[in-house]
């Protein structure tokens, strides 16, 4: 009998435990996720991002013009594909969704096949996490992959392809995603970029930076629809800053009179107009670190 | 007699001769004649030599008369210092004897001075003796009263004789026409008999003379024989002592008895028997004769198929009621406790017994039971098994037959008590019998060669031949002679040796079964005498005698206690065996600890070799969950499946307790719940810990504790069906592995034999599973409810829903449409178009009915159309494309307000930290995977006329159904429809697993399964045997 009593108190006290353990919140880890907010979207969204965001390049261009640098492959640049389990708002999800697009188009571009497979299941895997999927799907990816020889068709089909994941979410007022993955493809081509610029102090490789002085602006523009969403504040206050140091880019246009010229028997119109940017290496060096931290923010 | 009692007697004997100065010669021979009996001629001489040298001693300074006084007190101290001496070696009984023998040597000299001083000697021995007054008084006048009608008005006396009248409260009287009276004693506080006989005729006592100078123990199964009439027997002497209210009114009748066995062999043929009480009846016969099968038909342990058994006109077998408690069975086998010790096992039966006694009471009918057993000194020796003794065969057959004793039934049968005993405990044990006779108990006893002391000792002998035939029913030693006679043997008339009185039951054996020789003087196999023809001569010889009728209920000695008396008793007993025995304890509790740690060590997972272990990214979780089910099932099986086997035994003496099946089996099922909860608890514990498995403990113990539970049932269940145990270890894998297989864990459902399984449910099979229900309601319950998950639950739930209808479902449903109008407009399939038709219109009828928020009206879907054609296609695609709209928004909704709470979460370092660290802590990968169904290739299907969602069972709802007792859902829906309520899944699931160990216990409690295959399996083997 007293074994039973005993047996019997001495599971009393384990479930109690049990109990008190699996009850209680002592961090305040559920308080944390209180929010008063009843999930209505902003729709301040307007057709003009959509408009500003097609004028946008994508980030396959300057890979391209790493490669044409002849500088190397860099595997240690990329976004470590390990990351992808702490990317877990939407913010994060889509701005290092357009980290890995650009890790993506740079590894195609020097045909790694190996990387290729994993960040593209990288890719595939945040772009369901966004419900965006069905644009990612693995065989237009692998066709773009496939394509990697023929720039302007790769570049068609992202473009295309981009497009339509954008007049998609602009239909579900979630264009703000869009904004996300552009600004982190473009963070990351960047930073690739710079990167090599600075490895291979390359004039030319200076001057396509130098232009992108130009898009940045435009990336500021767009960020700026969403400045009630904390994330894009933040992005946008730090790419004002990288917005500083591309002031020290000069670039000036020098107005040509356009001529007709006949090319294979007909005739076009050729402008004649000359752009030069002047940069300097510190520049670009400033450049690159600046964006080397918005990267981290990004990735981290 | 040992040297010295002999020594102490000679010097006794010489006191009280030489109290009258002269040593007569009356006395002098009295002492030879003594000796002689004793010991053998050169003894004698040497032992006579020492009397006589006690005498002189005494009598060399005797003659003066202040001397002689001095002498008178010296002998005094020294009668008492002999007797001292004699009491610390000798039984109560022989001193009895002693005392006798010097009442002898006084004579019949009572008058004189001298003769008062031996009376004063041989009342000093007397009192140290510690012998009563009034049997001091009554053996006096038995030994020295020579006129034996003297003897009338004293109670303890019996005489034998012609026209002795009979005195009230007098003596007891037997008429015979002897010559002159035979007297008999009685000393009742040891239960002993004398005779005297002084007459002319010739007596024979136990087959010798007896011899009229000399007073004779009358022992017991001693058989008198007297010159003309019918010999007198122990029991007939000893009846006449027992006052009528001791003797129960007793007839105990077998009518025409036949058995056949379920094979239909037979058994017992017109077995015909009458006893009344006080009877020790011996059943005898060759190997296969149907000894015990007699013996278990009497006993009413199995229903004759012809005739009747009626105790006091009470058919037994007809009214089992009325005959509750009347009667003891002792089976061969051990029937004992073999973790108690002897007073406990007596104990607890005796509390099974007796409801009105308290425990005092209790206790003292044990420790008299034991004490009239022999088994007082050894009450708290642990009983211990055959292999590893602890107490003797015959300590333990006495203490199997105390169990019965304790609440003295009034007709008992033992199935060959003495087998395995030596001579000596062979004989104590057949001795309490008769002495329990005695006391008006009918016994029944199988016994296979008695020795003859033993043989002699029977009232009764009933001697079955092969083939179930009854050949002999009467007096133990003339059933030699009738054999003898029969077989037409030298010395009929002899039963027992003439000199020594032995009888030897085996030449009555020897006689049945004698062999036919052949002409070269070899044995044959073939029976001079075959059973038919013994039986015969039975019928043609022995006539029954005719019980008197009583209609008196037979006396009852069970007062059984209630059931919760009897639950308790029940528990006590199993609680105190199981605990006592150490090794059992030991790895039933180390066990399931043990079981823990191995498993979740060895499972604990970690992916980076140089990393740290984390509970989240440990693939082995749903894996530990089924293992942990398996253990459950696995230890509640194997800890009670022996359970009921064991008792099996005990159950079956305890049957004529009539004791409660509920209060037993009840007090089974809480002492293994018990054990289960302290198994799993331990488990759960240590599993948990080392896997670390967080904030689950209750709900992995409610979950394992409960299978647990339905398998000790399933193992009591077996326990009580089949007949041995290695049946019952055979029989476990049968049963654990369907479970393993059908848990839900190692095969996916869906992916069963396409008889068994079904796409939308959980198959029904699998259904009657408690692994299955186990392992859904830990694996949903962990992941919807840790701490993690609870707070994205509802949002991803959300989420969910909405995406399968804008990613899979709507895709399909305009595919669908699609391809109706493509029929339409090119006249394809008609066939195919209707069952198209009908799917889209069936699919968005019932996804509406989810949605309550859209009121869309459907009254172009769910009216007739007047004409199937593109423009009914459009009207449906629209109201496809709005219920898409709606779930857009939904799922919008839902990924902002949980975008909102990860915001919070990443606002800040902190914030961050605690984040990461509870997911590491709570969330289990692979764990949502399983659930989640990420490895489905399909997210869904079309199945049974409509879209099926595949994919996410954790946040798909189970539709409800129109039947409020259908609870069956896909595997992982979050909760459950029962009787028009929506049930948590993990609550539903145990409630389901408590609802089959129910069941079960039903099963239990009638033993269904049992009665299934005993039914089952006679038929067909009726069948077999018929063809």
């Amino acid at each position: 009998m007293r074994l039973v009593l005993y047996s019997g108190s001495i599971l009393m006290l384990l479930l109690s435990s049990g109990c008190g353990s699996s009850g209680e919140d002592k961090d305040g880890f559920s308080n944390i996720a209180k929010v008063d907010s009843t999930g209505k979207i902003s729709a301040a969204t307007s057709e003009l991002a959509g408009q500003v965001i097609k004028s946008i390049p994508p980030p396959v261009e300057l890979s391209a013009i790493i490669k044409n640098s002849g500088a190397e492959y860099f595997s240690d640049m990329l976004n470590e594909t390990g990351n992808i389990d702490r990317y877990n708002t939407n913010y994060l999800k889509a701005a290092n969704l357009g980290v890995y697009g650009a890790d993506l188009g740079y590894i195609n571009i020097y045909n790694h096949k190996e990387d290729a497979l994993s960040f593209l299941n990288i890719v595939i895997k945040l772009s369901e996490e966004l419900k965006v999927g069905q644009f990612f799907e693995f065989e237009t990816i692998k066709r773009i992959a496939d394509n990697s020889n023929n720039l302007d068709s790769m570049l068609n089909i992202t473009q295309s392809n981009f497009e339509k994941m954008n007049n998609y979410l602009q239909e579900q007022n979630r264009s703000n995603i869009s904004t996300y993955m552009l600004t982190g493809g473009w963070i990351e081509a960047m930073y690739l970029t710079t990167f090599v610029a600075i490895e291979k102090n390359d004039k030319a490789l200076y001057e396509k930076i130098g232009e992108q002085k130009i898009v940045l602006d435009q990336i500021i523009i767009l960020l700026d629809f969403y400045k009630n969403d904390q994330n894009a504040l933040g992005l946008a206050k730090d790419l004002e800053a990288l917005r500083g140091v591309f002031k020290e880019v000069k670039i000036e246009t020098v107005y040509g009179e356009p001529t007709m010229v006949e090319e294979n028997g007909m005739l076009v119109v050729k402008d004649n107009s000359k752009t030069t940017i002047s940069i300097t290496r510190e520049t670009v060096d400033k450049i690159r670190e600046s964006v080397s931290n918005i990267r981290k923010k990004i990735t981290d | 007699m040992s040297e010295e009692i002999l020594k102490a007697l000679m010097q006794l004997f010489a006191i009280i001769a030489k109290q009258d100065d002269a040593v007569s010669d009356n006395e002098r021979l009295f002492v030879e004649r003594f000796l002689k009996q004793q010991l053998n001629p050169e003894m004698v001489a040497e032992y006579y030599a020492l009397f006589e040298s006690f005498i002189s001693d005494g009598s060399q300074d005797g003659g003066e008369e202040k001397k002689k006084k001095l002498t008178s007190v010296k002998d005094s101290v020294k009668t008492l210092s002999i007797c001292k001496k004699i009491n610390k070696t000798l039984a109560q009984k022989q001193k009895i004897i002693v005392l006798i023998r010097l009442f002898e040597l006084i004579g019949e000299k009572i008058s004189s001075e001298e003769g008062n001083q031996r009376k004063e000697i041989v009342h000093t021995v007397s009192d140290v003796f510690n012998i009563s007054q009034e049997e001091f008084i009554d053996i006096e006048n038995f030994c020295q009263e020579s006129d034996f009608s003297q003897f009338l008005s004293f109670p303890n006396f019996l005489l034998v004789g012609e026209g002795l009248e009979k005195v009230p409260d007098g003596a007891k009287v037997i008429e015979n026409d002897i010559d002159q009276p035979i007297a008999l004693l009685r000393v009742p506080s040891e239960d002993m008999y004398f005779l005297r006989y002084s007459g002319n005729s010739t007596l024979s006592l136990n087959g010798l003379p007896v011899n009229k100078t000399q007073i004779s123990l009358f022992a017991y199964g001693s058989t008198l024989k007297l010159s003309h009439g019918e010999p007198i027997y122990y029991s007939d002497i000893h009846a006449h002592f027992l006052s009528s209210q001791d003797i129960p009114k007793l007839s105990f009748e077998a009518d025409k008895l036949g058995y056949k066995f379920p094979n239909g062999a037979v058994g017992l043929q017109n077995i015909n028997l009458n006893e009344g009480a006080g009877k020790l009846i011996a059943i005898m016969g060759g190997s296969g004769a149907g000894k015990t099968t007699l013996l278990n038909v009497l006993a009413g342990l199995e229903s004759p198929s012809e005739g009747s058994i009626t105790v006091n006109g009470i058919d037994i077998n007809e009214e089992k009621d009325k005959i509750e408690g009347v009667i003891g069975y002792v089976a061969q086998d051990d029937i004992l406790f073999e973790e108690l010790t002897v007073f406990q096992n007596l104990y607890y039966n005796a509390k099974l017994c007796f409801k009105d006694y308290n425990e005092e009471e209790i206790e003292k009918a044990v420790v008299k039971t034991l004490k009239s057993l022999g088994l007082y000194e050894i009450r708290d020796i642990k009983v211990g098994n055959v292999l590893n003794k602890k107490i003797s065969g015959g300590q333990r057959k006495r203490l199997n037959i105390a169990l019965e004793l304790i609440r003295e039934p009034v007709i008992l049968f033992l199935d060959e008590p003495t087998s395995g005993l030596s001579s000596r405990d062979s004989e104590n044990v057949i001795d309490l019998l008769k002495e329990l006779t005695l006391k008006g108990k009918l016994i029944f006893v199988v016994i296979h060669q008695p020795s003859s002391d033993i043989y002699k000792m029977f009232d009764k002998v009933v001697i079955l031949d092969v083939g179930g035939y009854q050949i002999y029913y009467g007096n133990p030693v003339n059933a030699v002679t009738y054999f003898k006679k029969l077989s037409n043997q030298i010395n009929a008339d002899e039963g027992q040796c003439a000199h020594c009185g032995n009888v030897n039951p085996e030449q009555v054996f020897n006689t049945i079964d004698a062999k036919v020789v052949d002409e070269y003087g070899n044995l044959t196999e073939t029976r001079k005498v075959s059973p038919k023809l013994w039986n015969n001569y039975f019928s043609a010889n022995i006539k029954l005698d005719k019980n008197e009728k009583i209609n008196e209920a037979p006396p009852k000695t069970l007062n059984r206690p209630s059931r919760i008396a009897q639950f308790m008793v029940f528990i006590k007993r199993d609680i105190l065996s199981k605990v006592s025995n150490t090794q059992y304890m030991l790895i039933n509790l180390l066990e399931a600890p043990l079981l823990g740690f191995l498993l979740s060590f060895i499972i604990r997972y970690v992916e980076d070799p140089k990393g740290t272990y984390h509970y989240e990214q440990n693939e082995n979780i749903p894996a530990f969950i089924f293992m942990a089910i398996i253990v459950a099932l696995f230890m509640g099986l194997t800890v009670s499946a022996e359970e009921i086997i064991r008792d099996a035994k005990i159950l079956k003496r305890e049957s004529f307790l009539n004791l409660s099946r509920f209060s037993y089996l009840s007090s089974k099922v809480v002492i293994l719940f018990i054990l289960s909860a302290i198994q799993t608890i331990s488990f759960v514990v240590v599993g948990n810990l080392i896997l670390g498995i967080k904030g689950m403990d209750v709900s992995y113990w409610l979950i394992l504790f409960s299978i647990s539970c339905s398998a000790n049932m399933l193992g009591l269940i077996i326990s009580s069906t089949f007949n041995s145990a290695v049946t019952i270890y055979i029989l476990i894998p049968i049963l654990l592995i369907p479970q393993m297989v059908l848990c839900g864990a190692i095969f996916s459902f869906d992916k069963l034999n396409k008889t068994l399984s079904s796409k939308d449910k959980v198959p029904l099979i699998a259904d009657m599973m408690v692994s299955r229900w186990a392992f859904e309601g830990l694996a949903v319950k962990q992941f919807k409810d840790n701490k993690f998950e609870k707070v994205f639950y509802e949002l991803e739930k959300a989420e969910s829903e909405a995406d399968y209808i804008d990613s899979y479902w709507a895709p399909r449903m305009y595919s669908k449409l699609d391809e109706c109008g493509s029929i339409l407009s090119k006249h394809g399939n008609e066939k195919q178009l209707s069952a198209d038709l009908h799917l889209i219109k069936h699919e968005i009828i019932h996804i509406l009915s989810e949605i309550p928020d859209l009121k869309l009206d459907i009254s172009c879907v769910v009216n007739k159309p007047t004409a199937i054609d593109q423009n009914l296609l459009s009207q449906w695609r629209e109201k496809v494309k709005a219920i898409e709209k709606y779930n857009v928004n939904k799922y919008l909704q839902a990924n902002t307000q949980k975008d909102e709470i990860l915001n919070n979460y990443h606002s800040d370092e902190v914030h961050q930290k605690l984040y990461e660290k509870t997911k590491m802590d709570y969330y289990n990968e692979s764990l949502a995977d399983l659930v989640k169904k990420e490895s489905a290739k399909n997210k869904i299907l079309e199945y049974d006329g409509g879209f099926l969602q595949v994919m996410d069972p954790i946040f798909q709802d189970p539709r409800k159904p129109s039947n409020p007792l259908n609870f069956r859902t896909h595997l992982y829906a979050p909760h459950k429809y029962f009787l028009n309520k929506k049930i948590d899944t993990f609550w539903f699931n145990l409630l389901m697993i408590w609802f089959m160990t129910t069941t079960l216990f039903v099963v239990l409690y009638f033993n269904i399964l049992r009665k299934l295959l005993t039914f089952d399996i006679t038929k067909k083997l009726l069948k077999f045997l018929k063809k």
